[in-house]
């Protein structure tokens, strides 16, 4: 059964990026529409000899503040303070929401304090953080600095963002592995469907893995990219027969979800609604998806957002580029939509950012939106060869194409499934 | 070394951890209190200072209250001690 939802409806009014495929909204959606990969060279300083040397990561050109950020306004110069000792994740967080911020004109219209909300998608951001500070800590524990126990803290983010922008209402940390990015979504549309704020700004800040983890996921054999060292832009090849495991993916992304109804009173544009969402475990600690679970709620969603299965026209898919991630979501989309298959257009947009885990969400949520603001749908570049011929996957180049209603997936380890259903603003 | 490159040096330090603080403005007279440190970025800059001068002062004893020549003062007695 779904709970009774009512409440105001949710809208996008803001949008904020920076990824290895674009920093900032216009140039991330024209990377999508040419089919730009992110993936190049991965060089771990620490383990030369990592086998896999192919990665989706944000360069230092990603770490300054755009150009055409207001001088002077009080929250860019709280952004600015103390900007050049923070980490790559945290800068280019606060880089996504400033864009985010302004997109949303809350420079102009502002809003109460206390009826804005803050949603940090993502746990243990910061490992990298830990991993390098190991040696010498072991070395001279007495130079530990008392900084760096508040910003190895997730909630660093929530403390952080909340002074720059001025934000009082509910503000937290929200963990769900690759699902993170949904599960924030789906935390501050409900927040704000039930009446705590009118507003929330949502963030993924970019996963800054350590070696240590990357390790781990190849031993797993959930990491990919070994053959493709020669050709990075090759290897995030989600649905396509050579596709051996993710490609680590690097962004940070931002959404600011208000109510429909303060965004029509503030007079903003509404890029997009969300009309569903869902989220639903599978009662399972390892690393493996469950086609139910993803069926499930591929379901709910749609239901909850009173859409039929004719209606839906598009689905941003979690498309890992794993073998077993794949071929899951594809049964579970067969097991929902059945012959419909042929019909609904299928995308992973980590073909080009690769999989940037946490924030997966929120970045494949601004793809789907900008896809549907911008009436195309971006390709999957390195589809040579479907695993199953049965769906309708874009091809190489962008399709011209209008949704007004799509599906985002995202699934993360531990049996974390989610759905949301977007429609046209 | 002498307390010339140690004053130098806990500058270099202050204005890393305050980077919007012009390193010509720190009077010597002043405390980093004065400078806008928080008691976190105070004891940051502490920190940072004794890591490059190489010493380990227990913090009990860095607690006092020093203007910024006293603690150049005070950082080169300790380096001198353990040299």
């Amino acid at each position: 059964m779904n709970p009774v939802i009512g409440g105001d409806r949710v809208a996008v009014t803001g949008m904020g990026i920076v990824s290895s495929i674009g920093c900032g909204i216009e140039d991330f959606t024209q990377s999508l529409k040419q089919g730009n990969s992110g993936v190049g060279k991965l060089l771990l300083p620490a383990l030369p000899d990592f086998p896999v040397q192919v990665g989706a990561l944000l360069d230092e050109s990603s770490l300054n503040f755009t150009s055409d950020e207001p001088e002077g306004s009080s929250h860019v110069s709280r952004a600015k303070k103390g900007f050049n000792r923070l980490s790559k994740s945290m800068k280019t967080t606060i880089i996504a929401a400033l864009e985010a911020w302004r997109m949303a004109e809350l420079q102009q219209k502002e809003m109460e304090p206390r009826r804005i909300g803050l949603i940090v998608a993502g746990s243990n951001l910061t490992t990298a953080m830990l991993y390098d500070n190991t040696d010498k800590f072991r070395q001279s524990p007495e130079y530990t600095s008392p900084s760096f126990v508040l910003q190895q803290m997730d909630t660093h983010y929530v403390g952080v963002l909340s002074e720059i922008f001025g934000i009082q209402g509910e503000g937290f940390t929200v963990g769900g592995a690759s699902a993170s990015g949904n599960i924030a979504i789906i935390q501050a549309e409900r927040l704000i469907r039930h009446g705590y704020v009118d507003a929330c700004l949502v963030v993924g800040p970019m996963a800054d893995l350590s070696p240590m983890e990357l390790y781990g996921y190849l031993n797993m054999g959930a990491l990919g990219g070994s053959s493709f060292a020669e050709n990075p832009a090759a290897a995030s090849r989600p649905f396509d027969h050579l596709h051996e495991g993710f490609i680590y993916g690097q962004a940070s992304g931002c959404l600011l979800l208000e109510s429909r109804k303060h965004a029509e009173k503030r007079g903003v544009t509404l890029w997009a609604e969300i009309a569903g969402t869902a989220s639903q475990l599978d009662g399972n600690r390892s690393s493996d998806p469950s086609t139910d679970g993803e069926a499930h709620v591929m379901e709910r969603c749609m239901q909850q957002a009173h859409k039929s299965i004719k209606e839906i026209q598009y689905i941003n898919t979690h498309g890992t580029s794993t073998p077993l991630g794949d071929r899951t979501e594809l049964a579970a989309i067969r097991q929902v939509f059945q012959e419909e298959t042929s019909r609904i257009w299928l995308n992973s947009t980590k073909c080009m950012t690769g999989h940037c885990l946490y924030s997966a969400g929120i970045i494949e949520a601004i793809a789907t939106v900008q896809q549907m603001v911008q009436g195309f749908l971006h390709p999957n570049i390195n589809l040579d060869q479907p695993i199953d011929e049965r769906f309708r996957f874009t091809g190489k180049v962008a399709e011209r194409y209008q949704v007004e209603d799509a599906l985002s997936n995202s699934f993360g380890f531990g049996g974390v499934n989610s759905s949301i259903l977007f429609t046209r603003g | 070394m002498n307390k010339e490159y140690v004053l130098e040096l806990l500058k270099g330090c202050i204005t890393e951890t305050l980077d919007d603080l012009d390193i010509n403005s720190i009077r010597h007279d002043q405390y980093l209190k004065d400078l806008g440190a928080n008691s976190l970025d105070r004891m940051d800059i502490i920190l940072t200072v004794m890591e490059k001068l190489e010493i380990k002062v227990p913090l009990v004893e860095m607690a006092q209250t020093r203007s910024i020549h006293d603690l150049a003062e005070f950082l080169l007695q300790k380096k001198v001690a353990v040299q």
